[in-house]
């Protein structure tokens, strides 16, 4: 391969903004070392085919085409985008595309310090996950699909910090942390040591409300669920239910109220009841 | 004081499940009367009248709570249905309902219980004795 970019060092890339402070780890910690740490940081060219590596797919400077078909899906206000194998839209003079992804204004240079990401969620399950492009690892975020997301069709096209597509990030990376809070607790920290270990380029905010709702709901659903199993293993049934204000609960009145009734199938009285009580009538 | 509650209009339900809810009944104390075309379910409540405060604190006390044996009868049956699944004995009331188009009372209870009675016509009454079968003693707060 012959490198058509420069190795020569290059200034540091800037540091990454979002910093967490709490406990000292920096937020896309292991992407800024490996910024740093790259030598070779463009497309290089195979010498017998004369074709671009371009991290995604090989380019053929001859046809002026990719060699494969796009991974990053087209714009619906970009109609020149549909064709997945054209490069920069049919403009050079104004994008560059080093990663064979998508047109880029501005310097390549620039851009090559950045990585590139995607990050989506599944509409249906409501996990999150992102597919680092440039290195072609995919991650999911959160265990299961336990947490419905609602509509999280969200997409975020990134490239480093700059999001390009104009399609709100809000959501998918709120939904996100929380599921990837969740997947850290249910999954006993092992998610959150996997990441560490691996080095995956993530952008959660351990920190953030959504990271710490994630988190609460998981130890919740690990409460409920340990107890369900645990009372079913000993043979205990249980039921709740939301009732109406029936019940007095002393000087409270008479307020709505959740009720759990446990029982053991056919233990003559074994049947119990409890009742949380909800601030309103 | 012994009172009774007698409704014919289903849209007074409400009144006997008052007095119903919460409250737990044995399965043998369900009892049919052919004669009277009477379906009725013995069960305890607390009584009426207060709880007499015994020994404790100024603002925690522990109260003693007469249960009085009480009665919900469910008149005009024609047929009555009863599923014990669960087998637990005693159950706990939730509340009736009273379908029109099917003339059926239902009585639902905390623990799954299937127990229906169908009638001629609406007519439901809940009776409270004087009669103490237990008591209970609880810790009350500010009583």
């Amino acid at each position: 391969m012959l490198a058509t970019c420069s190795s020569a060092p290059r200034p540091p890339a800037a540091r990454p903004r979002r910093l967490k402070t709490a406990s000292g780890r920096f937020f896309a910690r292991d992407r800024h070392k490996r910024l740093q740490n790259q030598s070779l940081r463009c497309r290089s060219r195979r010498g017998n085919d004369s074709l671009d590596y371009m991290h995604a797919r090989y380019y053929s400077p001859h046809l002026g085409r990719f060699m494969s078909v796009d991974l990053a899906f087209g714009s619906v206000r970009e109609p020149q985008g549909w064709n997945r194998y054209g490069y920069v839209l049919g403009n050079p003079l104004k994008f560059v595309d080093p990663y064979g992804l998508f047109p880029c204004p501005g310097l390549p240079d620039l851009e090559c310090q950045e990585q590139v990401e995607v990050v989506g969620s599944d509409p249906l399950t409501g996990v999150s996950g992102y597919i680092d492009l440039v290195r072609g690892s995919a991650f999911t975020l959160g265990l299961s699909g336990a947490i419905e997301g609602g509509p999280t069709n969200d997409i975020e096209l990134s490239f480093g910090e700059r999001v390009l597509s104009a399609i709100p990030t809000g959501f998918a990376q709120t939904t996100g942390e929380a599921v990837v809070g969740f997947g850290d607790v249910v999954s006993f920290g092992l998610t959150d040591f996997y990441r560490d270990q691996a080095g995956l380029t993530y952008t959660i905010d351990e920190d953030s409300g959504a990271y710490l709702t994630g988190e609460v709901v998981g130890v919740v659903h690990g409460i409920a669920l340990g107890s369900a199993g645990a009372a079913r293993a000993a043979g205990v049934q249980t039921r709740v239910a939301l009732h109406e204000a029936h019940h007095a609960f002393g000087r409270l009145g008479r307020l709505r109220h959740f009720q759990l009734n446990i029982w053991r199938i056919g233990v003559k009285g074994s049947g119990r009841a409890f009742r949380l009580p909800l601030p309103w009538r | 004081m012994e009172v009774e509650i007698q409704i014919t209009d289903c849209a007074d339900l409400g009144r006997i499940n008052e007095v119903i809810h919460d409250h737990w009944f044995d399965l043998d104390d369900v009892t049919f009367n052919e004669e009277t075309s009477t379906l009725e379910i013995q069960f305890s409540r607390p009584s009426l009248e207060a709880g007499e405060a015994t020994t404790g604190w100024s603002l925690l006390r522990r109260v003693e709570v007469p249960y009085v044996a009480s009665f919900l009868r469910v008149h005009r049956v024609r047929s009555w249905t009863l599923q014990d699944t669960q087998r637990v004995g005693t159950y706990d009331f939730n509340e009736l309902r009273f379908d029109q188009a099917k003339q059926r009372l239902q009585v639902t209870t905390g623990i799954p219980l299937e127990l229906y009675a169908d009638v001629e016509a609406f007519e439901v009454s809940v009776a409270v004795s004087e009669n103490v079968v237990k008591t209970k003693k609880r810790l009350a707060f500010l009583v």
